[in-house]
């Protein structure tokens, strides 16, 4: 394979992926929308739910994008240390990100955020990590701001309680990120860390057998009763992971980051 | 209670309805979403009314093919960033809001005898297009397509929730104190 020609197949491998992400929903996140919409007791929660899953359907059926903020691509990289990539990988996202704006098409919302004028750079954030193995996997996910805007993260004190936190910051969000919603939860490393674990959290299949915390965390989100939409309903986050790193015995950092139900995920492995 | 309101709707028309019903608007919708509020409110020539509108909290994805302009996209955005704008939009004669996610007290106050706020399911962007017959014009395109001002022909756009009436009560309001009260279990 030539230098160009991996760089190319790089690329149409991204737009593809982004393409999937943006017009379908994933079975495992389908599923849990489908479970929920027949778990409600609310005829309004019902509705919205099955509103949900008939746009789902039609963005699929149309190959058209499922919501008008096509998001913030947040690309995760798991390069097996025996390949060889002869080409700069965050210059062939940028570039199949640009192409996949015109080609699905994407909305242009990117901003400098001091002048807020539109910016011609792309806008997605990546994750570069060293794997073994000779492929390289790729995985994307679509955020959008709803969700992005209600992600909090705190250093709290050693002594101070892990779920309040959580529970306050889906609490506070109410129906702004879009429920009902995915919660990663990052807890230890540093302000920065943590705020990685949560994100990197998301990329996670809803299939993965929860642990005793994350169950236990779910049914207390779920019992605040905010429901699809912030209208009412059993139905606020659909799941909860979470990610632990050790951290310095004077802190605890936590970070929740929160992803609507549009959790718009795909993935690629190629041998460059 | 549910029925097909035709814009431009009054505040009589408004304060007919509650909490929990149904409403379809066929018309002519505006979206606004952050930039168009600020712009609409200190533009002299404002280029549309705001007397009896509909205003709806979205950017839609959409792209100009030659001349026309297609709609890809256009679900509704969180209706909260709009907070400090809407009672000085209401008090100039906006009598519907559409929006997702709900809005603040201040709002719910500033609606109360002659606007409501519909709630449509956020995310559902091809849902929306399917209920939009046509672009109608588009202004202040100097903000961006995601954040100018699309006038819009809507037909039976719904299905919208009366989730804050014209009589002081808000659906996400009742939701938050209940929430609340379970935080603490």
């Amino acid at each position: 394979m030539t230098l160009t020609s991996a760089r190319e197949t790089f690329i149409r491998y991204t737009i593809d992926a982004l393409r999937e992400a943006e017009t379908r929903l994933p079975r495992d996140v389908k599923e849990a929308l489908a479970r929920a919409a027949k778990a409600e007791t609310g005829e309004r929660a019902k509705e919205i739910l099955y509103a949900i899953l008939e746009n789902v359907e039609l963005a699929a059926a149309s190959g058209l994008p499922m919501c008008q903020d096509t998001g913030i691509p947040i690309f995760s990289l798991e390069i097996g240390r025996e390949t060889s990539i002869d080409f700069n990988l965050k210059d062939a996202l940028a570039t199949a990100l640009q192409q996949a704006t015109n080609l699905i098409p994407l909305r242009e919302h990117a901003v400098d955020p001091i002048t807020r004028l539109s910016s011609n750079e792309p806008l997605f954030d990546a994750f570069y990590s060293i794997c073994d193995g000779d492929e390289l996997s790729v995985k994307v996910l679509i955020k959008g701001a709803g969700s992005e805007n209600v992600s909090a993260l705190a250093m709290l004190e050693p002594s101070q309680d892990i779920s309040s936190f959580v529970l306050n910051t889906v609490y506070e969000s109410g129906g702004k990120p879009c429920p009902p919603i995915i919660v990663g939860i990052g807890i230890g490393s540093t302000f920065d860390g943590s705020a990685r674990l949560a994100k990197k959290t998301l990329f996670r299949s809803l299939d993965k057998k929860e642990n005793e915390f994350e169950a236990q965390m779910l049914e207390r989100i779920n019992n605040l009763g905010i429901g699809p939409m912030g209208l009412g309903g059993c139905t606020t986050a659909l799941r909860v992971f979470v990610e632990t790193a050790p951290c310095h015995t004077a802190m605890l950092p936590v970070a929740v980051a929160i992803q609507c139900w549009a959790d718009r995920k795909a993935r690629f492995q190629i041998k460059l | 209670m549910s029925s097909v309101l035709k814009t431009p709707i009054r505040p009589d028309d408004v304060r007919q309805f509650k909490v929990g019903d149904i409403v379809y608007i066929s018309g002519v919708i505006y979206t606004a979403r952050d930039k168009a509020h600020i712009k609409m409110l200190s533009d002299p020539q404002r280029p549309f009314s705001l007397h009896n509108a509909c205003i709806y909290h979205s950017g839609p994805l959409i792209v100009k093919d030659r001349d026309t302009y297609r709609i890809i996209a256009a679900g509704p955005t969180t209706s909260a960033r709009m907070n400090k704008q809407t009672p000085v939009i209401v008090e100039r004669g906006v009598t519907a809001i559409i929006g997702k996610g709900g809005m603040s007290s201040e709002v719910v106050r500033s609606l109360a005898g002659r606007c409501f706020y519909l709630a449509f399911p956020g995310g559902c962007g091809v849902l929306a297009k399917e209920r939009i017959e046509e672009v109608l014009d588009v202004y202040y395109t100097e903000l961006g397509f995601t954040e100018a001002v699309w006038k819009l022909q809507v037909r039976d756009f719904g299905p919208l929730l009366v989730a804050i009436d014209s009589h002081g009560e808000s659906i996400y309001e009742n939701i938050q104190v209940s929430s609340h009260a379970t935080l603490g279990k």
